[in-house]
C-alpha cells in the first residue's frame, strides 16, 4: 500500500510491494552464524592470533565516521570509503594493532577489560564475487574494565565472507571485508582500542 | 578562592587539585577563561562554497561558522532568539537558512532573521526583525586556514595572539602546500578541559612510558626503537599567554619505522623549510593554543 513515497530511501510510486532478499540456504546460514559467534568468541577471549587467522589476506577493516546530516543528506551520513574514518585497516596494519595490544605495556588492555559480545540479527546473501557472500549482522559490545569502567557499543557490520573450501569440501570462511557502523556520531566511550 | 592560592610555585610547584575538580573554578573559568580567548572552531577547507556551515562549542556554547557569500566567514550564536532552541542541529552542510523547530522563525546565512510564521497576527507587523538576529561571534580570525573566534572584542588580533606560539605550529601547518583537513572526528572526553590541554602544552616525558606498546610494535625489529633515537632527547616550550608545546630534536622522533616515515620527503622538507625546522622544532610535536586547542603531528 502506498502511504509514502520514501523521500530519502525512494520508492516510486509503482514499486511493488517490499520482499525479503534472496537470503542463502539454512545450512549456509548456519555455518556463517556460527563463524560469527565463533569469531566474537575469540576476541572475548583475547585470542588475537586466532582471530587473526579467519581474516583473508585482502581485508579492509573500516569504520567510517558519521555525522549529524538532514534527511536529504542521508547518503553523505557515513564517511565514504576514500574519506576519514575511525578504523580503515588492512592484514597489515591490524597486525600491527593486534601485536600492540598484547604488549605487556599496553596500558589500557593491562589488566584487560572484559568484553561480551552479542551478535544478531544475521542476513547473509550469495555475494556478487563467487565463493563470497554478503552478512549484516547486528551487534552489542559491552566493555567493563577495572572497577566501574563500562562502555556500549552499539551498531551494524557489513561482511563480506569469502569461502575458499577445506580439501574435503567442508566450508573454510575468512573475513574479506567488515565494515562497522557505529550507532554514535561522538564517541563517547574513551577509546576505540577494542575490535568488532 | 583566588587563582594564585591554588599553586604553590615557591616550594615545589604543587597544584591544588581542586583546579581539576571544582564545579566552582569550572564556572568561573567559562567567564574568565573561555569568553576572553580566541577559541578554535574549524579549517578553512570545510567552509568552500557559500552556504557552507559547521557547528561548533565555544566553551559550552553551540555555534555556527559559515562561509559567506561574499567569501568572508561568519560565527554566530547556535540558539533561536525567540525561545532559545537550536537553530541548526546538523553537524556540517550547506544551507542557505538556519529554520528553528520550534516556532519557525528563520535566519539566513549570514544570521540575520528573514521570516517569522504568522508575523502579522504574532507580532502586529511590529516586530524589529534586524533586532532579533543570531547573536554574532564578534570576533573571527584565520590562521594558515585554522578559523578561531573570539567573543571579547578587547582581546589582541589572532596574529598577536599567536605571535609566539604560531612557529611551533607552523611545521603541521605548513608541512603540506595544499593541506585539505577532513573530519571532523568527534570525540567526548569526560574529565576537565585541562587535562588535555596541559598534556599537549609541554610533557615530552611520558612518551617512552604512556607509548612504550606502539614504539615497540612500531619499530623496524619489533623489538622497540633504536637507543639513540628512543633516548634523543625532547624540548617543551611554554609561553606567556599559557600556549605550549613538547617536540622531539630528531627527525625520525620516536617513531623510526618505515611506515611512519615513508611517506615524508625529508630531503623536500629540508629544501623548504630548513635543517632548523626539520631537526628543531619541528616536524613532529604537539602543541596547546591557549586555551584548549591542542594539535598533535606525528
Amino acid at each position: 500500500m502506498q502511504i509514502s513515497t520514501q523521500a530519502y530511501r525512494p520508492r516510486p510510486t509503482d514499486a511493488p510491494m517490499v520482499t525479503r532478499p534472496a537470503f542463502v540456504d539454512l545450512a549456509t546460514q548456519h555455518t556463517i552464524e556460527q563463524f560469527l559467534f565463533f569469531e566474537a568468541q575469540l576476541l572475548d577471549e583475547a585470542r588475537y592470533n586466532d582471530w587473526y587467522d579467519l581474516l583473508h589476506e585482502d581485508i579492509r577493516y573500516r569504520m567510517p565516521l558519521r555525522r549529524n546530516r538532514l534527511h536529504r543528506d542521508l547518503p553523505l551520513e557515513s564517511t565514504g570509503s576514500r574519506e576519514l574514518a575511525h578504523y580503515d585497516d588492512t592484514h597489515e596494519s591490524l597486525a600491527i594493532r593486534l601485536r600492540r595490544v598484547q604488549q605487556p605495556t599496553a596500558w589500557s588492555d593491562n589488566p584487560p577489560p572484559r568484553t561480551a559480545r552479542l551478535i544478531t540479527g544475521v542476513q547473509a546473501r550469495v555475494g556478487e564475487r563467487p565463493g563470497t557472500y554478503d552478512v549484516r549482522s547486528a551487534f552489542l559490545l559491552y566493555r567493563n574494565r577495572l572497577q566501574d569502567d563500562a562502555d556500549t557499543f552499539v551498531g551494524h557490520r557489513d561482511d563480506v565472507l569469502i569461502d575458499d573450501g577445506l580439501p574435503d569440501g567442508e566450508p573454510n570462511l575468512r573475513l574479506l571485508a567488515r565494515t562497522i557502523h557505529l550507532a554514535q556520531s561522538v564517541v563517547l566511550a574513551k577509546n576505540l582500542g577494542l575490535f568488532f | 578562592m583566588p587563582y594564585q592560592d591554588l599553586l604553590d610555585f615557591d616550594k615545589v610547584g604543587t597544584l591544588n587539585p581542586e583546579v581539576l575538580h571544582s564545579e566552582e573554578i569550572y564556572r568561573r573559568e567559562l567567564a574568565t577563561v573561555f569568553a576572553r580567548s580566541w577559541l578554535f572552531l574549524t579549517h578553512e577547507s570545510q567552509l568552500v562554497k557559500p552556504g557552507d556551515f559547521v557547528t561548533a562549542l565555544m566553551g559550552e556554547d553551540p555555534v555556527i561558522v559559515t562561509r559567506q557569500r561574499d567569501g568572508g566567514l561568519k560565527a554566530m550564536l547556535n540558539v533561536c532568539r525567540h525561545r532559545g532552541m537550536r537553530v541548526c542541529r546538523q553537524d556540517l552542510g550547506n544551507t542557505q537558512r538556519f529554520t528553528c523547530s520550534y516556532h519557525g522563525w528563520s535566519y539566513n546565512g549570514a544570521g540575520s532573521l528573514v521570516d517569522v510564521p504568522m508575523e502579522d497576527h504574532a507580532y502586529h507587523d511590529r516586530l524589529d526583525k534586524p533586532g532579533w538576529s543570531l547573536i554574532q561571534v564578534p570576533r573571527v580570525e584565520t590562521y594558515h586556514g585554522l578559523v578561531f573566534g573570539c567573543w571579547d572584542e578587547e582581546a589582541p588580533t589572532l596574529a598577536d595572539y599567536l605571535a609566539d606560539a604560531g612557529p611551533l605550529l607552523d611545521p603541521m601547518l605548513t608541512r603540506y602546500e595544499d593541506a585539505e583537513f577532513v573530519g571532523p572526528m568527534k570525540w567526548r572526553l569526560v574529565g576537565n578541559w585541562k587535562l588535555a590541554a596541559e598534556q599537549f602544552a609541554s610533557d615530552w616525558y611520558h612518551v617512552n612510558i604512556s607509548h612504550a606498546s606502539a614504539l615497540m610494535v612500531m619499530s623496524p625489529t619489533g623489538k622497540g626503537p633504536k637507543t639513540e633515537i628512543a633516548q634523543t632527547p625532547g624540548r617543551q616550550y611554554a609561553d606567556p599567554l599559557g600556549h605550549g608545546a613538547g617536540f622531539p630534536t630528531h627527525p625520525k622522533s620516536r617513531f623510526d619505522d618505515r611506515v611512519v616515515h615513508e611517506h615524508y620527503d625529508y630531503d623536500a622538507l629540508r629544501e623548504r623549510l630548513g635543517d632548523a625546522r626539520v631537526e628543531g622544532p619541528m616536524t613532529t610535536g604537539h602543541a596547546t593554543v591557549f586555551p584548549n586547542f591542542s594539535a598533535n603531528w606525528p
